[in-house]
């Protein structure tokens, strides 16, 4: 009943061709740049009234129209048809043109506020993120240095090493794809994070079990490929219901045309998919090939 | 199936019915309401919008707003927020202008509550100093390491009353005990911002570490209130400066109510979806996996409506993780469950055996999760403070269902496995395989 393959058969070109695809994905978003979101990179804000009904979409498509950015458009109290438009950081005469052009329309509104942002506040919550991810993987090696003692700490090693690529693959995603840098892909990110290891310590697990049973084995191999084996159908049923709550919201989102949702779901989806496979192909894989090279180090000293 | 099984699987189902109902409507007696419901969850400033201020920093005469000053006050008021419980907040400083904007959730549809009853005592200086009679000051905000809340009680009657416990620096202890010295016999009021909180006569010298404010008497609840106020004001330290509210405004959401209402429905559908999958992947435990399922998520959002968290979309996404690796522990277990029929154990066996294997998974699996957790949550602050508490009730409440929750219902339909094992997923013919091999 289970899904007999040699998972580790070409396990070095598996390896070089994920490697290369997240570097090419990595380079792609560098070279077109990450959208980095107000927070993550300041931005400007103009606030004004506009005493008429209007609808998002059309403010939107003016600021496009004049400086070819994204705005954000949020209603605010303060009076008769308020609004806040966000942008990107755009020069005062971008902003002067955008403000003519919104008077051309809205020919009642009131002389707005400009005011330029700050990026403060996005960089502390990544280095706040940065600083909680570098200590939780420093205590994640050490537990499962302990748990997993018999895998030795090759083991502690390369499942770090598959939450890197889990994350170095997130930013391509969000390289190619465009999507904004900004809180969402932090939760996001951290999501993954936390479902990849908790993948890769099922599979750990049962090959620790595994190979109490083994008593003397040369090649962990048929261990690793009998525990993969037996714990895939647990691996696919849960990545499937997994996948269904996020690809539900994801539908939703995309029949509605609901854009943050879009945003939030796709990477997550993406990531999840991503992390199942990481926690076989990267994170055992690299186990396999960690622990011959170091067991042969050993040898050849004791030689 | 015993008479003894049916009533607990009738128990169990009644429960998760009861937790169902509750989670959505709550609990109201009268005009009471005891328990909160869905519908009480705060949603974040990305969903549901909220108030903006904007502070002006007012330096004193000759004094210079500096940098440091803008970014001390900002970790002060960032603790005070997150005394009060709010996450979801985005703080901002501008240092050419000395503002600092503070945005927080509120309900903007409920103009009946005033917004800023949220901030209160978030521009507070907050400086506090212990005196003399005559005004000279003997000890302030710099000698006191921390101040908690506390319901202790404080003197011979043995009765709780709510007080603020400070603990004192080591320079700070040797100046309580040189004051108290020097006034015994004599009061020494407590100075908050220039109001004298309290007023105590100092008996003897004292030379503790640690000392206590009483907040005078009154009714239970505003005692306590105040007493909360007073630790968190005390706790998060005072601002270098005063500070003005120059603006205030509602903010709608970014993301929108709609995504709110998509993502409510979204989740319906998804549990939905689980339910049918499970049942379809493996009958009988999968029925038990959906009860459990349903009992697990109650729970998560009776802590989330109960204790005014707010729900933001990166909660949303810590919440599907934990439903995600709520239905991992059950797959785990079933699928060892599985593994044990077809090698034809004895189902009791077969069922100890499967919890044994599969308990040491889910553990090591639900802790490392769980570490991640912890440490945003004492390391995060604002949005991924938020989303480590989130993630690490559900993998605490993940572990509790699978292996208690799922188990017990599960032990119940056991009985069953010895009549048909198709209720329990396994195939004929595959059966007939597997003993030939």
């Amino acid at each position: 009943m289970t899904l007999k393959l040699n998972y580790l058969k070409h396990k070095n070109i598996i390896l070089a061709i994920s490697v290369l695809v997240v570097i090419a994905g990595l380079v792609y978003g560098f070279v077109t740049r990450f959208t980095l979101d107000i927070d993550f990179k300041g931005g400007t804000r103009i606030s004004t009234e506009l005493k008429e009904d209007y609808s998002v979409s059309d403010i939107e498509d003016i600021v496009k129209g004049v400086c070819g950015q994204i705005s954000q458009v949020q209603a605010t109290s303060a009076g008769e048809n308020s609004v806040t438009i966000t942008t990107q950081t755009i020069s005062e005469g971008e902003s002067n043109k955008v403000v003519e052009a919104l008077k051309t329309k809205y020919t009642n509104m009131t002389e707005p506020t400009i005011r330029n942002v700050q990026a403060s506040y996005g960089k502390e919550l990544l280095n706040t993120a940065i600083i909680a991810v570098v200590v939780s993987i420093v205590l994640l090696l050490v537990y499962i240095a302990i748990r997993f003692k018999t895998l030795g700490y090759t083991a502690a090693l390369s499942a770090i090493l598959g939450l890197l690529f889990d994350v170095c693959f997130l930013f391509a995603v969000y390289g190619v794809f465009k999507f904004p840098i900004n809180s969402t892909f932090v939760a996001v990110i951290l999501t993954i994070i936390g479902y990849s290891i908790n993948d890769t310590i099922i599979i750990y697990d049962r090959i620790r079990e595994n190979k109490r049973l083994v008593t003397k084995s040369s090649d962990d191999k048929d261990v690793i490929n009998e525990s993969i084996s037996q714990t895939m159908k647990r691996t696919i049923i849960t990545s499937i219901t997994t996948l269904t709550a996020i690809g539900i919201v994801l539908i939703f989102a995309l029949v509605k045309d609901q854009e943050t949702l879009k945003q939030f779901s796709i990477p997550l989806s993406i990531g999840i998919a991503e992390g199942t496979f990481s926690s076989i192909f990267i994170a055992t894989n690299l186990w396999y090939s960690l622990d011959k090279l170091f067991k042969k180090g050993k040898n050849a000293k004791k030689a | 199936m015993k008479k003894d099984n049916i009533i607990k699987i009738v128990i169990s189902i009644i429960v998760m019915l009861l937790l169902g109902y509750l989670a959505i409507f709550g609990l109201t007696i009268g005009e009471k309401t005891i328990i909160k419901g869905a519908k009480s969850i705060k949603t974040g400033l990305d969903i549901s919008g909220g108030v903006t201020i904007v502070y002006q920093a007012e330096a004193e005469e000759g004094q210079e707003i500096t940098v440091d000053d803008l970014e001390k006050s900002k970790a002060v008021i960032t603790k005070r927020l997150e005394a009060k419980n709010i996450y979801d907040y985005i703080i901002r400083v501008d240092s050419n202008t000395n503002q600092i904007n503070v945005e927080i959730p509120t309900d903007t549809s409920d103009t009946s509550v005033d917004p800023l009853a949220a901030v209160e005592g978030l521009d507070r200086t907050a400086v506090i100093q212990f005196r003399d009679s005559d005004g000279n000051v003997l000890l302030q905000g710099s000698d006191i390491k921390s101040a908690k809340y506390s319901e202790d009680a404080v003197d011979s009657t043995g009765i709780g009353k709510p007080h603020v416990v400070l603990t004192f620096s080591e320079e700070g202890q040797v100046k309580f005990a040189e004051a108290t010295e020097k006034l015994v016999g004599k009061p020494m009021p407590i100075y908050l911002d220039e109001d004298c909180i309290t007023e105590p006569v100092v008996n003897s010298k004292i030379d503790s570490s640690t000392a206590i404010i009483t907040v005078g008497s009154g009714k239970r609840a505003e005692m306590e209130a105040i007493a909360r106020e007073y630790a968190m004001l005390i706790d998060s330290g005072s601002l270098p400066f005063n500070l003005n509210v120059i603006n205030k405004e509602y903010i709608g959401p970014y993301v929108g109510q709609q995504a709110l209402d998509i993502s409510v429905k979204a989740g319906v559908v998804a549990l939905i979806a689980i339910a049918l999958i499970m049942i379809l992947i493996y009958r009988l435990p999968g029925v038990v996996s959906t009860i459990s399922l349903v009992i697990y998520i109650s729970i998560l959002l009776l802590i989330i409506s109960n204790t005014g968290i707010s729900l933001t979309l990166s909660g949303i996404a810590g919440l599907i993780l934990s439903i995600g690796m709520a239905v991992d522990g059950n797959v785990i277990i079933f699928e060892r469950l599985k593994e044990e029929l077809y090698q034809k154990v004895a189902y009791k066996k077969a069922f100890e055996k499967a919890y044994k294997n599969a308990t040491s998974t889910i553990v090591d699996g639900n802790i490392t999760t769980l570490i991640v957790a912890l440490v945003l949550y004492l390391l995060g602050s604002g949005m991924i403070k938020g989303f480590g508490l989130v993630l690490a009730l559900g993998v605490v409440f993940t572990l509790v269902s699978s292996l208690l929750v799922s188990r017990f219902i599960l032990k119940q339909f056991m009985p069953m496995a010895n009549k048909t094992t198709f209720l329990f997923g396994i195939k004929k013919e595959v059966e007939k395989n597997d003993t030939k091999a």
